[in-house]
């Protein structure tokens, strides 16, 4: 739907807005065009403290523009237990300890990392109430550069198992990682250098699914400038929108070596990373990885569309593996 | 594609049979002896230096084929592989645990079960076991309900999760006792999950398996079963960067423990390992608690040695692929170029006994021709003849010490080659190929990876010193080109000795060259001759980039930390200041003439 | 809550710790004391009255006193040495310092030898009176064993004692594991023997020197101002004439004397080295009061010595090879010196 129309699109009451500030613009689409819902409770905007000045000041504008109900969370890029520890801390004084609440929340800048770790936080406090989730595409990525030279991020700082997914490696088995490519092939394949993984899958988005018609080929490129650098390797599609059918293409890639020690490395679009998320809820075994980049691509990262996704999460969605239910929060 | 398919291909060691290892396998350990004796061994390299295949090849099940022994008793020493991937035992729930509780027992735990479910693997699928009459089974059924059942109670396991099996068959038993490390591996996970999110400390009732009180025990009992080696188990760790800290201490306190007859630890590390300090803090050290090699330093400074090991694993890669070209002739020089600086050699030789600087002949000839070459070409226009990096021995010297540096573009040069080959068998690849790949592969190694690094968003700790770096680089690169390109008598200049002590920001700025591959440490009598003294080398996969010539001696000049600064602060002047003759200076004259092939590495040692 | 060692002189750490209410504890959940009273408890009914029995049967030997009067002592050794101006424990280390000192000697109950090691053994009841998290309890074991014997053919036993928090607590491993050890060392005194025994020669010959030697020693003082130790032994005549035999030898009562106040120098040496600073322990003064007979208060004479270090550090009798033996077998098994440094250095050279 157009952003314009986003608010009243939005019928029922929130009682929890989180969103996250960033270098792009694009975070402020939905802050923006809900800000002035009436029916819309706390509102938590989060940012890495340890960032540039686009990021603290665009912090400052949502919470300017969110009003007196919004509070800041600083999440911190090299400290994921600082991050969790702090996004723990707001949800609880939104009162969702002990309270079914309602969420809606803006996942169009956060990380991923940061991204799975609020929803592993939700997933131990949402019950029966909806979460919905708002997506603004961009109308275009790496502004001005042709398809073949695009760049988001570049480099790796750190590899890190991300906080909450630690799987269950068991050492006698071997390696599968299973690669949600994007347009990062060069991450990705630091990524493939660093694990050394004795199964690769590579799993490119569906036709179709992208959130924009332009992004596709691109991702496409992308897909294929890892492929040719890598000799054997078991290709997959993955939807870039619909969480539940990314969470099946994933757990189906999974399941195909089950004898192996997977590491999942979500580096498409949030909503599949929403997905892999999914997918991990069902399956403990699954590990969830994250490749900190060195350096993003700050002044031209993306250019704010007019549209946005909304994908609400049935209840279902926060369902544990069998026999093992979320952990209750916990200081 | 299969090795089969691309006879240069890189491949995981772990995934290659035994008679594959064994065929493709260049005997190495002529230049790392320590690697195969009793003792423990820190063993650093990039990635692709050949550790993990000199590990693969250690394994029982190529030990057997390479001796041509059919019994495992006969071995001298038994071997394990561990691989430490990324975000095996490194798991980010672990820093929960760090000041609050039981983080140095959990961790050594974690790395304890973890080795020892490898142990048993490793006997179930490398150890080529025989057991025709069940003796072994018998044997190792003994073990696990008498000594081993004592270890597990003291461990805290006194109800295993399934009983120990009593019958006899070898593979069952091993299969159970990977499975019980396997699940005491999870067990660990398990209870970080709980804390993922906790702030506070979450008891811990499981098991607790220690290295002294656990692994080590189990590892001589197992080493005096009848159909084990009666030498020591080698424990290979690979890649031990990948541990964090506290683990990392934890191997160091191992280290320290000087089992080594019963338990030799063998650990690799890409130059990235985290601290030499034991989880007590005190700091193990070489060569009293282990040896230790850095490939890249023996192999830069013993470059024969390298280029022989490099000619014959081409070698048999390409016997393998079925063809029985010389790696020199799959891999030809540009002939129109080598045949110029033929004649250019020859006209030094005809004029030494005039103008000749050296003390022989072909001194001159060796040391002038390439670089003049070079010279003749750096002010032509665009569109004509550039230099060509092209031959087999060029490709070994822009290898750098690292045999992945010359496999990797050679498999790019193959798969080129092989795409407009209509289907016919490779026989050679062209030197525009050569050329054309090396000289991206050095672009992308120098360009694309600073290009990625701004002093904004890179990691905090090295925010600047890349940017630091990447001006060094550019500088020494620079000067080193200004040098080959002018009158002086030594041309071919790839390190940098200091004359005085770096400071520590210049030192931090080289030690993450070393570490990012640019730059390699080692030392070199000082200009007084009264000691040692720092000296870093520039990779020669760089040589490309900068123009310069990667073959055979390679001088060094002094410089002082502020010509260095100089050179971090404004790299352009730096250079222009070199053209002028100034800032750097010539070794003592001795140093440069002494024989034909000394390296610019010859007088250098490892250790600092 | 803090044990302030300035004002803790006539009291014990047991008695400290059983006032102690939860909220001493911090953070901590647990009932530290009613764990410790527990433990306490099931061990002097079912396992310390067992422990010299075990020994008994299994080594033949008759021990001296093990049980609860020797467990007393220990804490009241212990409870001597933090008594200092600068000394402080935290509520959980009394905890984890008593708990130690009451599973220091129940290996005894297998055998004397190696028992430093064996409470993790005696499992049963005992591992779950120490509560449920593994790390906590194998921190009380850890430095119940501290407490002698060898860590891997190391006499050296607390350096490899790793310090570790244990459910958000700082616990200085190392130092409650020189307490222990030396407080245990301390208390050795007339108190763990039974003088009945000895008149009546109801102890095995092997045993009777320990015997004799431990109702010699009158009193243990830990003069922590002076940070010296006085002991105050007496012995009579025919204490004097008898001859023991100890590991084939034969020898007499005050050689016994002579080499157990060594042992001690040398203990306190150790242990010096994980407690200094907050207590110090720099000599011990012997004095011997030999009297004629046990009914005879006129002493005869008096012996007395202090053992401290002192003079120049003595050199190793093999000098470097011994404080460093890796260089006694440098390489090929053969000491390092000039000569095979050449050899080494032409080799590596070829």
């Amino acid at each position: 739907m157009k952003l314009a129309d986003l608010s009243e699109a939005i019928s029922q009451p929130f009682d929890v807005f989180i969103c996250s500030a960033s270098y792009e613009e694009r975070c402020r689409s939905v802050p923006d065009a809900v800000a002035d819902h009436l029916h819309i409770g706390r509102r938590l905007v989060c940012f890495n403290q340890k960032s540039s000045a686009i990021v603290a000041n665009n912090a400052q504008y949502l919470l300017e523009r969110l009003g007196g109900n919004a509070h800041k969370v600083p999440l911190e890029k090299g400290s994921p237990l600082t991050s969790a520890d702090n996004l723990q801390r707001a949800l609880s004084l939104t009162g969702g300890d002990n309270r079914d609440l309602s969420y809606l929340v803006d996942i169009t800048t956060f990380t991923h990392e940061a991204l799975l770790i609020l929803l592993r936080l939700l997933q131990a406090r949402v019950k029966y109430s909806e979460v919905v989730l708002a997506y603004s595409p961009a109308a275009e990525y790496s502004i001005g550069l042709p398809a073949e030279e695009k760049w988001l991020s570049k480099g790796i700082t750190d590899i890190r198992s991300v906080l909450g997914y630690p799987g269950d490696s068991r050492p006698s088995r071997k390696s599968h990682l299973i690669v949600l490519v994007g347009f990062e092939s060069d991450r990705a394949e630091r990524l493939l250098d660093e694990y050394q993984p004795h199964v690769i899958s590579l799993g490119f988005g569906q036709d179709g699914t992208a959130t924009d018609s332009r992004h596709q080929p691109v991702n496409r490129m992308a897909f294929g400038q890892l492929a040719s650098k890598i000799s054997q390797y078991n290709e997959f599609e993955f939807s870039c929108v619909d969480v539940v059918a990314t969470e099946r293409a994933v757990a189906r890639q999974a399941a195909k070596f089950a004898d192996c020690n997977v590491v999942i490395a979500p580096m498409n679009t949030k909503l599949s990373t929403v997905g892999v998320a999914g997918a991990a809820f069902r399956n403990d075994d699954i590990q969830l990885c994250y490749a900190s980049p060195s350096q993003y691509n700050v002044e031209g990262y993306s250019r704010p569309g007019d549209t946005c996704l909304l994908t609400a999460l049935p209840p279902e969605f926060w369902r544990g593996a069998p026999d093992n239910s979320p952990a209750t929060p916990e200081y | 594609m299969s090795l089969q398919d691309n006879p240069f291909s890189v491949q995981t060691p772990e995934d290659i049979r035994a008679a594959e290892v064994v065929d493709l396998f260049v005997d190495v350990f002529g230049d790392f002896y320590n690697i195969p004796n009793q003792g423990h061994t820190f063993l650093h390299g990039p990635r692709g230096s050949g550790k993990s295949m000199m590990f693969r090849y250690l394994e029982p099940d190529c030990q057997l084929l390479a001796s041509q022994r059919s019994n495992l008793s006969e071995l001298p020493f038994y071997a394990v592989y561990v691989p430490i991937k990324n975000t095996d035992l490194k798991l980010t729930e672990l820093e929960r645990l760090e000041n609050k509780h039981a983080n140095v027992v959990l961790n050594e735990h974690f790395l304890t079960v973890f080795v020892a479910s490898r142990v048993f693997a490793s006997l179930r699928d490398r150890a080529c076991i025989k057991d025709p009459t069940g003796e072994h089974g018998r044997a190792l059924a003994r073990y696990l309900t008498g000594p081993f059942r004592k270890l597990l109670a003291k461990a805290g396991l006194n109800k295993t999760l399934q009983p120990i099996p009593d019958e006899p068959l070898l593979a069952v038993n091993l299969q159970w006792c990977i499975d019980l490390f396997d699940e005491l591996c999870s067990g660990v996970i398990n209870y970080l999950r709980r804390l993922s999110f906790r702030r506070t400390a979450l008891i811990y009732s499981g098991p607790l398996c220690g290295y002294l009180d656990f692994l080590l025990p189990m590892l001589k009992e197992l080493r005096a079963l009848p159909f084990m080696p009666k030498g020591p188990v080698y424990l290979l760790l690979d890649d031990a960067d990948n541990l964090n800290e506290t683990q990392t201490r934890i191997l160091n306190s191992w280290v320290f423990c000087r089992t080594s007859s019963d338990v030799s630890l063998k650990i690799s590390t890409q130059l990235n390992y985290k601290t030499f300090r034991t989880a007590t803090n005190q700091r193990i050290d070489s060569p009293h608690d282990y040896t230790e090699i850095d490939i890249s330093t023996v192999y830069t400074s013993s470059k024969s040695h390298y280029y022989g090991r490099v000619e014959e694993i081409v070698r048999r890669r390409l016997r393998r692929y079925g063809s029985d070209v010389t790696p020199k002739e799959f891999f030809p020089e540009y002939e129109k170029q080598e045949a110029a600086i033929r004649a250019i050699e020859a006209s030094y030789i005809a004029k030494w006994q005039e103008e000749g600087r050296g003390h022989r002949p072909r001194d001159d000839a060796y040391r002038y021709a390439r670089p003049n070459f070079i010279t003749s070409l750096s002010g032509a226009k665009k569109g004509s003849s550039k230099y060509r990096y092209a031959g087999f021995e060029q490709l070994v010297y822009l290898s750098s010490g690292v045999i992945r540096y010359f496999l990797e573009p050679a498999s790019r040069m193959y798969a080129e080659a092989l795409s407009t080959s209509n289907g016919k068998q490779i026989t050679r690849i062209d030197s525009l190929i050569q050329d054309r790949i090396i000289r991206d592969e050095a672009e992308k190694f120098l360009v694309a990876e600073f290009e990625k690094l701004s002093e904004e968003e890179a990691e905090p700790r090295h925010a600047g010193r890349f940017l630091q770096l990447r001006n060094l680089i550019h500088a020494l690169g620079g000067a080193f080109h200004e040098i080959l390109i002018s009158e002086k008598s030594e041309r071919r200049v790839f390190s940098i000795a200091f004359s005085d002590a770096p400071d520590r920001d210049v030192l931090e700025v080289l030690k993450l060259g070393v570490q990012y591959g640019y730059l390699h440490e080692a030392s070199i009598g000082n200009k007084e001759g009264t000691g040692r003294t720092r000296m870093f080398v520039l990779s020669r996969r760089l040589a490309p980039f900068f123009m310069l010539d990667p073959t055979g001696f390679a001088g060094y000049k002094f410089v002082t930390n502020a010509a260095i600064k100089e050179a971090i602060l404004r790299p352009k002047a730096f250079i222009a200041a070199i053209s002028k003759s100034r800032l750097l200076e010539d070794p003592p004259q001795l140093r440069l003439f002494d024989g034909e092939d000394v390296g610019d590495d010859e007088e250098s040692s490892e250790d600092l | 809550m803090k044990l302030k060692g300035k004002n803790f002189k006539g009291k014990t750490l047991d008695d400290w710790l059983k006032n102690r209410r939860s909220a001493d504890f911090g953070d901590l959940k647990t009932n530290y004391i009613a764990r410790y009273n527990a433990l306490e408890d099931f061990l002097k009914q079912e396992v310390h009255p067992l422990v010299s029995i075990g020994a008994a049967v299994k080594d033949g030997i008759f021990l001296n006193e093990h049980g609860p009067p020797h467990v007393a002592a220990v804490i009241k050794r212990a409870s001597e040495l933090i008594s200092t101006a600068t000394c402080e424990l935290s509520a959980y280390e009394v905890y984890i310092l008593l708990a130690a000192i009451q599973l220091h000697d129940i290996g005894n109950i297998l055998g004397r030898l190696n028992h430093e090691a064996r409470p993790t053994e005696l499992e049963g009841r005992l591992d779950g009176l120490l509560g449920d998290d593994s790390a906590e309890k194998r921190l009380i074991r850890g430095i119940a064993r501290g407490h002698g014997g060898t860590h891997n053919g190391d006499k050296d036993t607390i350096r490899h004692l790793v310090e570790d928090p244990v459910l958000n607590q700082i616990v200085r491993t190392r130092f409650l594991a020189g307490i222990l050890r030396f407080a245990d060392e301390l208390a050795d005194d007339s108190q763990r023997i039974s003088m009945f025994a000895i008149q009546n020669f109801a102890i095995p010959e092997a045993s009777r020197l320990f015997h004799k030697y431990s109702a010699s020693l009158q009193s243990v003082i830990i003069d922590s101002k002076g940070q010296t130790i006085n002991l105050h032994y007496e012995l009579t005549r025919s204490d004097a004439e008898e001859v023991f035999s100890k590991e084939g030898a034969t020898l007499y009562l005050i050689d016994e004397i002579l080499n157990r106040t060594v042992k001690m120098h040398r203990e306190r040496s150790y242990c010096m080295r994980f407690l200094r600073s907050t207590i110090q322990i720099e000599s011990i003064d012997v004095k011997i009061n030999v009297f004629k007979s046990n009914i005879s208060a006129e002493k005869l004479f008096s012996i007395g010595y202090r053992l401290e270090d002192k003079g120049y550090p003595n050199l190793p009798e093999r000098g470097i090879y011994e404080i460093c033996p890796e260089m006694g077998t440098w390489r090929n098994g053969q000491p390092l010196d000039g000569s095979l440094l050449l050899t080494v250095i032409g080799e590596t050279c070829e």
